[in-house]
């Protein structure tokens, strides 16, 4: 009960106008940062991360959040009209996305993915708003050695179940820690690694590392390819999404199956990408007709979209309640560009 | 290409860097090259964190400890995959880039740095003024209106986001103290 009293609370924060408005805002930019090819959520919210510096913490993480959400989204409009997925966990929709664009029913994909991803993100948002204060509450007795050794399972988590080399995921997160270690040493208060250069007394801004290792190496490695687009346009009128909406009931289990794929994932470092190929994989597993996927069925469009989805939202989980970062920014804090992550 | 139909979205990229254009580098080359420069700084960052005290004292750890074995684990695993690397056969390495990739790489790596040099005396928003406008000129080979109109709304917008809107101090240069700001 205490759950519903508090979440009924937090609507009542939100509901001014000041923070609907910052609502708006923050998805406009994270669909536009989602729609642009290499730029994604993780950071489009490094990029945008200036425009909170002003504002009280509540309105900042109204704003970020909904940057992420938008990005998310963002992602898998390029994947359905021009075949090219604006975030890796979006390659799964471009399977039967741009199939069904090029059959002239852009407008029921992009509905279906919007429709999925808020099923996704409403599943794990519920999950999250019963479980995270039981987590919190856990993690409210934790002491440095709790600390300790969740952060130790994390960073082993990291090195273990990484897709890149082993070796270079230890570089990129010793580089990370040893970034973080400059400056006044917060124990002894010696000066380390400053080579008596003073404007590191203060150690090297969280803000500098995200932008210049995550926002501009993306840029250049975008530069790289070719940025050509051909796609296909699409108007979507109300009756489509209806017309969308009354074919949903039919595919609940699916969406069921795939929410809890991405809650799952999400929550431990498995991730959105695992999840949205996942739901993918298990939705042509368990249907009737595993041939017409990738043809341009509407499933193949719901399934990767709500895991992904999903786990995006649970990912918060660990780092709202423990303070345990999921992929995102963990890679911000390490020099993963130039491996190739 | 052929012209694009009314269901489609053509965007072109003129300047994109050509797929067969010769090879600069090999990643075996960049990877070794990576892995000696992370050598060095571990070793630099690791004498340090030594000099500064990498023991236990009475009380606690001295400020070198942590640092001084993170340099460690760094030297280890750049060793590591520099023996690796080294080790690999050397045909089958892919390219690390091209003539045409790197060319379009520091045409946008060199302005960037100039404009963070720009920053310094032209201010924030003129200096963006000039970066977006270029950029759209001279690598998306936008028209001259386009690129003027689309980066006076950008930096425009940006200046009544920061310092209108939210009161977030930026470096301001001479233009902006002409309207008194």
């Amino acid at each position: 009960m205490e759950a519903i009293t508090l979440l009924l609370h937090g609507f009542a924060v939100l509901l001014t106008w000041k923070t609907l408005t910052l609502m708006m805002i923050g998805l406009l930019l994270g669909v536009f940062v989602g729609v642009l090819p290499g730029l994604g959520g993780p950071n489009g919210v490094a990029i945008l991360l200036p425009l909170t510096f002003t504002m009280d913490p509540t309105s900042a993480i109204v704003m970020l959040s909904c940057i992420y959400w938008g990005a998310l989204f963002g992602g898998a409009i390029t994947s359905i009209l021009f075949n090219i997925p604006g975030e890796a966990w979006s390659v799964a929709t471009t399977f039967d996305g741009y199939p069904m664009a090029q059959q002239g029913k852009a407008a029921e994909a992009l509905t279906a993915a919007f429709t999925s991803s808020f099923i996704g993100s409403l599943v794990a948002v519920i999950l999250i708003t019963f479980l995270a204060p039981r987590i919190a509450g856990f993690a409210l007795r934790f002491g440095p050695p709790e600390f300790f050794a969740v952060y130790f399972l994390t960073f082993c988590s990291f090195v273990g179940l990484g897709r890149e080399e082993k070796h270079k995921t230890l570089i990129s997160m010793a580089l990370g820690l040893l970034l973080a270690a400059i400056g006044m040493d917060t124990v002894s208060g010696q000066l380390r690694m400053t080579f008596g250069f003073d404007p590191l007394l203060r150690g090297v801004n969280f803000l500098v590392a995200v932008i210049g290792l995550f926002g501009i190496s993306e840029i250049l490695l975008t530069m790289e390819e070719r940025l050509a687009l051909r796609g296909h346009s699409a108007k979507i009128s109300l009756r489509v999404v209806l017309k969308v909406w009354k074919e949903l009931p039919r595919y609940w289990v699916t969406l069921l199956r795939s929410s809890a794929i991405g809650c799952w994932l999400g929550i431990t470092p498995g991730g959105a990408i695992a999840a949205s190929f996942m739901g993918y994989n298990l939705a042509k597993r368990f249907s009737k007709d595993p041939a017409s996927f990738g043809k341009g069925r509407i499933e193949g469009v719901f399934a990767p979209e709500t895991a992904a989805h999903a786990s995006g939202t649970a990912a918060l989980l660990p780092m709202l309640a423990l303070g345990i970062p999921d992929r995102a920014p963990r890679r911000s804090c390490s020099a993963a560009s130039w491996s190739g992550a | 290409m052929s012209p694009p139909s009314a269901q489609e979205i053509a965007v072109d990229d003129p300047t994109a860097p050509e797929p067969d254009s010769p090879a600069v580098t090999t990643t075996r080359t960049a990877e070794v090259v990576v892995y000696v420069l992370l050598l060095a700084l571990a070793l630099l960052l690791g004498f340090d964190n030594w000099r500064s005290g990498m023991g236990w004292a009475k009380d606690g750890p001295q400020s070198g400890y942590l640092p001084f074995y993170l340099c460690v684990i760094l030297a280890g695993a750049s060793v590591f995959g520099l023996g690796i690397t080294l080790l690999k056969r050397k045909e089958v390495s892919p390219t690390f880039v091209t003539r045409d990739q790197l060319r379009r790489v520091t045409q946008v790596f060199i302005p960037t740095l100039l404009f963070c040099a720009a920053m310094q005396w032209l201010g924030l928003y003129v200096a963006s003024f000039l970066l977006v406008a270029g950029f759209m000129r001279f690598i998306g080979r936008i028209a001259w209106w386009k690129s003027l109109l689309t980066s006076f709304v950008f930096a425009f917008a940006m200046f009544a986001t920061f310092d209108v809107a939210f009161d977030v101090i930026m470096p301001k240069g001479p233009i902006e103290a002409l309207f008194g700001r």
